[in-house]
């Protein structure tokens, strides 16, 4: 039953001069899909390759079903893993790239013939067995290299941006695909991704990384409404920023001033008064009413942008403080206004963060490298 | 082209003191060439093919045709003078019996060509995971070059003093110090290619996959990085073969009494035995060609 466990991991390239990993703890339960979310360059593929045994960490330790594996090789670990560039090898067929494990394992012929056959009953491309790696399209590529993952055995399986190189659509299939074969075969699985509405929605936790870091843990639904830090806030889902002061504090609420004087209300986050602070509200929360409507925190703004994605309608929108938001409406259920309008934007209370103000500064703090 | 003639001629002008004069002329000059170089450049892009293509023909291909027509001509009886004794015929199957010292130097050239190439390949082989591996790899590449820089006849010098009876004594000149001749040069010219190969085949992403699946270091070689590099090697293996067969400076000083086929011609040559070294060219101008034909078989997929 294969858990995944990561004490104080750290690994530097360059001899020290680029810190992929600085010093992270993660634990992955038996089962368990998990993602690890973040910008490129954030150091989730190189945590992968840790697991793996594909690089060994500089410091820290890291464990299968608590068996400390840090200095063992990769063929030791007994771990499958799926390369983004699906790394089939191009001189052998498909059935040669599946079986490859199972013989290079010493396995007895007959069951190495068995799994083969499973594993691309499984993947559904039992009838390309001949085919060379350069005669498929890239989604049955990506099958392929799963199959020849699971192949081996193993009972953790490791993804590097398994769908990154695929086409929207395709994605979006193959994704579920893969999250059911991990869910059917009993695996646990670690994934790793850019893509945050893939993260999303295959995911049982996701810890979103960045700069060498892990932010934050939790299920897809506590890091939308629950994100404990600000990058996780802009990150997952997509938030609007407001800078101000914190005025008035009670048990629940506090008040927080914002450029030119306009005071709006927010739960009380232990912070203190005087503070510093960020207030994050997603675009989705933000409501938006023709004309000006004085009401609890609603601000007065002017449409400045206006985009029909589809589903949805997104406005920009410059508030009379100078601050500009985002509001995210259903094409369907709004309103239409149009560009240059003046408009009043409010939101409830209970649906926004507060953020310290980052010591880097706001911009520095959001950035994705 | 233009600016080519009309610069000296407006300098010159100049210097004898007409400028005035010269400006309005020259300037009429360089349109009027500018008009004729336009008008002459499409049809001097073609000369221009053509030139290159006789150049070709003139440098590469007539002289092996004047020595195939040679050898031909003189089959029988020297052409001019009618002797036979000039003849390819007499001096490879009559008394000078040049075809048997021949055969002797084709056994040698094969022999040392073939063992030289198959120990360079197996020192070559571990060379490259050596220099793609350790940051010191790029040193390495540029010392394996050295051998190839270096004019031959000064590899050959060197080996001879150092190993031959004057230095360690490891072997007489002969066909030992040939081949140890031969694997010195032979190991980057089959490093080369191996190395052009390893860059364009992604080996290392393909490793680690197959370290996942449970592979040692070993079966990582044996079944994924040695088939990637097949065409490499192979590649490496038949330019070293070729280079091996053709190599004359270095052989001259180390082969004693052996000789291989380039040294021969050069010894009948020097004989005055002008046919038979006609014949042993082409000889060996067939046997590199059969051999380019290979090379290109194996490196075009």
């Amino acid at each position: 039953m294969p858990e995944v466990k990561l004490t104080n991991v750290a690994k530097t390239f360059d001899k020290g001069r680029i810190i992929a990993v600085d010093h992270i703890d993660l634990s992955i339960r038996d089962r368990e899909y998990l993602t690890l979310l973040g910008p490129s360059g954030c150091g989730k593929t190189t945590t992968l390759r840790m697991i793996a045994g594909l690089e060994l960490p500089d410091e820290g330790e890291v464990y299968i079903d608590e068996k400390r594996v840090s200095g063992l090789p990769p063929e030791e670990r007994d771990v499958g893993y799926v390369f983004q560039e699906y790394a089939l090898f191009p001189h052998m067929d498909v059935w040669d790239n599946v079986t490859y494990g199972p013989r290079v394992k010493g396995w007895e012929e007959e069951k190495s013939e068995r799994i083969g056959r499973e594993m691309l009953e499984l993947v559904r491309l039992f009838e390309r067995t001949d085919a060379f790696p350069s005669e498929l399209s890239g989604g049955m590529r990506q099958r392929v290299a799963l199959a020849r993952a699971l192949s081996s055995g193993s009972k953790l399986l490791l993804l590097d941006e398994p769908l990154g190189a695929l086409d929207a659509k395709i994605r979006t299939e193959l994704r579920y695909e893969i999250r059911r074969l991990v869910k059917d075969l009993q695996l646990t699985a670690i994934h790793v991704t850019h893509d945050q509405a893939e993260a999303m929605a295959i995911s049982d936790r996701i810890a979103v990384m960045r700069k060498g870091k892990i932010l934050q843990v939790g299920t897809p639904q506590e890091l939308y409404l629950n994100p404990q830090h600000i990058f996780v806030a802009n990150f997952v889902g997509e938030s609007n920023f407001l800078e101000g002061y914190i005025t008035e504090r009670t048990n629940h609420k506090i008040t927080v001033e914002l450029r030119r004087g306009i005071n709006v209300q927010s739960m009380n986050q232990d912070h203190k008064k005087g503070e510093k602070v960020v207030v994050a509200i997603r675009p989705e929360v933000l409501s938006i009413t023709q004309g000006e409507k004085s009401g609890l925190n609603s601000i007065f703004g002017n449409i400045e942008g206006f985009r029909f994605e589809g589903t949805n309608i997104r406005y920009e929108i410059r508030l009379e403080n100078d601050d500009l938001v985002v509001v995210v409406r259903p094409a369907l259920m709004a309103e239409w206004l149009s560009v240059g309008e003046k408009v009043t934007v409010a939101f409830p209370v209970e649906k926004s963060f507060v953020f310290s103000y980052p010591e880097l500064g706001l911009r520095t703090e959001l950035a994705l490298e | 082209m233009a600016t080519a003639i009309i610069l000296p001629i407006e300098f010159i002008l100049q210097k004898q003191g007409i400028s005035s004069f010269s400006i309005f002329s020259t300037l009429r000059l360089e349109k009027g060439l500018l008009k004729i170089e336009k008008f002459a450049s499409k049809k001097l892009s073609r000369l221009r093919d053509v030139v290159v293509l006789l150049f070709i023909i003139l440098v590469v291909v007539i002289p092996i045709i004047v020595v195939l027509n040679s050898v031909v001509l003189s089959w029988s009886s020297d052409p001019d003078t009618g002797k036979v004794t000039e003849s390819v015929n007499y001096q490879l199957f009559g008394p000078p019996n040049y075809f048997s010292a021949l055969l002797d130097a084709t056994f040698v050239s094969f022999a040392s060509a073939s063992i030289a190439t198959y120990i360079a390949t197996c020192i070559a082989i571990p060379t490259v995971f050596l220099i793609k591996r350790y940051r010191f790899g790029r040193f390495l590449r540029a010392i394996l070059r050295i051998p190839l820089i270096v004019p031959t006849s000064a590899l050959g010098l060197s080996i001879l003093l150092l190993w031959g009876p004057e230095g360690f004594n490891l072997a007489n000149p002969g066909i030992w110090l040939i081949i140890l001749t031969h694997i010195v040069f032979s190991v980057p010219v089959i490093v080369e290619p191996m190395l052009a190969t390893f860059e364009g085949s992604e080996i290392p992403l393909y490793s680690g996959a197959a370290r996942t699946l449970g592979a040692t270091q070993y079966n990582t070689v044996e079944s994924i990085s040695l088939p990637l590099l097949k065409r490499g090697i192979m590649a490496g293996v038949i330019l070293s073969f070729t280079r091996s067969l053709g190599e004359t400076g270095a052989t001259f000083l180390v082969m004693g009494s052996h000789t291989t086929i380039p040294p021969l011609v050069v010894n009948m040559v020097e004989a005055l035995a002008i046919p038979a070294a006609l014949f042993a060219s082409t000889y060996l101008i067939a046997i590199s060609f059969v051999l380019l034909m290979l090379f290109r078989k194996v490196t075009t997929r």
